[in-house]
C-alpha cells in the first residue's frame, strides 16, 4: 500500500468506518463499545447515552447507567431506518443499519475515559453544585482547573465526531445522500432525542 | 484474470465532438484478416468505466454474491451494495433498483 493510500485508508476508518465494516460485526462492535462506555460513565457521575447526552448528574444505578447508552442508540436507529425506508430508493439491511449506528458511538468511550481523568472530576463535581464559587474552583487549584477544563472541553470534537460518524452510518447503510438526507438525519436526531427521553423516564419510573 | 488484462484500453463510446453514442462499423478477423462492415450497436456495458466494468466483471465472478463481492474486495456488505445500484443508475435501470427488491445474496 502507497503512503497516500494508507493515509486516506486511516482517515476513512476514523472518519467513516462503514465502508470497511457494517453488518453484525460493526452491531456485536458497537453494543460491547456503547456497554463499555456506560459502565465508564457510572464510575464519573457523568449523565453519557441517551441520543447525544453528556453532562454531569446524579449517581445511578450500572444497569440505568448500561440502558441509557442502549436506549439512546437503539431510538436514533429506528427512527433513520425509518426515515431511510421512506426516502432510499435502494433496499437495505436492518442490521447494517443498527450495527453502523451502534459502532457510530465509540467516541463515547473517549468521553467517558475523559471524564474519568481526575482533574476532569473535580470540574464536573464542581459543575453538579450548580453554584458559581471561585473560592471552590481556587481549592481545587488552578493547574487542576486548566486541565480539567481542557480535557472536558476535548470531549466537544469527540461528540462532533460521533455526530458525524451517525450520519455517515446512516448515509451509507440506507445509500442517501444531498440536502434530503442531511434534513432527514437531523431530524431524525431531535425526534430521537424526544424518544429516548420518554423511555427513559418510562424505565427509571416504573422501575425506581 | 485475463479478462481483467484485456481491457487496459477503454473502448470509446460516444463521439468526442458532439458526445453521441457511437457504433461499430468495421469488425476485423485478427487471424485471418477478413473484415465485415455494418452498423454495431456497442453493448451498454461498454459505456461504464473502466473501474465500473471490472466491478460487473467481478460480481459475475463472485457468481453475483454481494457479501462474496465485500469479502474479496475487503470492504462492508452496504458499501457493494451503493456501488452496485449506482453501477445500475447509470446504465438506466433506477426504476428496477427503487421497487424495494432484496439483493442479500
Amino acid at each position: 500500500m502507497r503512503p497516500d493510500e494508507h493515509r486516506r485508508s486511516l482517515w476513512t476508518w476514523l472518519f467513516n468506518p462503514f465502508v470497511y465494516v457494517a453488518g453484525a460485526k460493526s452491531l456485536l462492535i458497537g453494543v460491547v463499545v456503547i456497554l463499555v462506555a456506560g459502565f465508564i460513565s457510572s464510575f464519573n457521575d457523568t449523565r453519557l447515552g441517551g441520543t447525544l447526552d453528556l453532562r454531569p448528574g446524579q449517581v445511578v444505578p450500572l444497569w440505568f447507567s448500561l440502558s441509557r447508552g442502549i436506549v439512546g442508540w437503539l431510538s436514533l436507529a429506528l427512527v433513520l431506518f425509518i426515515f431511510g425506508k421512506l426516502i432510499s430508493k435502494t433496499s437495505f439491511r436492518t442490521v447494517d443499519i443498527l450495527g453502523t449506528q451502534a459502532l457510530a458511538h465509540w467516541p463515547m468511550l473517549l468521553i467517558g475515559l475523559a471524564g474519568l481523568f481526575p482533574p476532569s472530576r473535580h470540574i464536573l463535581e464542581y459543575s453538579k453544585s450548580g453554584v458559581v464559587d471561585p473560592d471552590v474552583l481556587l481549592s481545587i487549584g488552578v493547574g487542576k482547573v486548566i486541565l480539567g477544563s481542557l480535557t472536558l472541553l476535548s470531549m466537544l470534537p469527540a461528540t462532533c465526531l460521533m455526530i458525524a460518524l451517525m450520519y455517515k452510518s446512516y448515509a451509507v447503510s440506507c445509500n442517501v445522500r444531498g440536502g434530503k438526507a442531511i434534513a432527514t438525519f437531523i431530524v431524525g436526531l431531535i425526534v430521537a432525542r424526544v424518544l429516548a427521553i420518554a423511555v427513559t423516564i418510562g424505565v427509571w419510573s416504573h422501575v425506581g | 484474470m485475463c479478462i481483467l488484462s484485456c481491457m487496459k484500453r477503454k473502448l470509446p463510446t460516444s463521439c468526442p465532438s458532439c458526445q453521441k453514442e457511437l457504433i461499430a462499423e468495421r469488425l476485423r478477423c485478427e487471424d485471418c484478416g477478413t473484415g465485415v462492415e455494418g452498423a454495431y450497436p456497442l453493448p451498454k456495458l461498454a459505456a461504464l468505466s473502466q473501474e465500473d466494468q471490472e466491478f460487473v466483471l467481478r460480481f459475475i465472478e463472485a457468481s453475483g454474491s454481494l457479501k462474496e463481492m465485500a469479502r474479496l474486495m475487503r470492504v462492508s456488505y452496504p458499501t457493494v451494495r451503493n456501488r452496485l445500484d449506482e453501477i445500475i443508475g447509470r446504465l438506466g435501470h433506477k426504476d428496477e433498483i427503487s421497487e424495494g427488491e432484496s439483493r442479500e445474496t
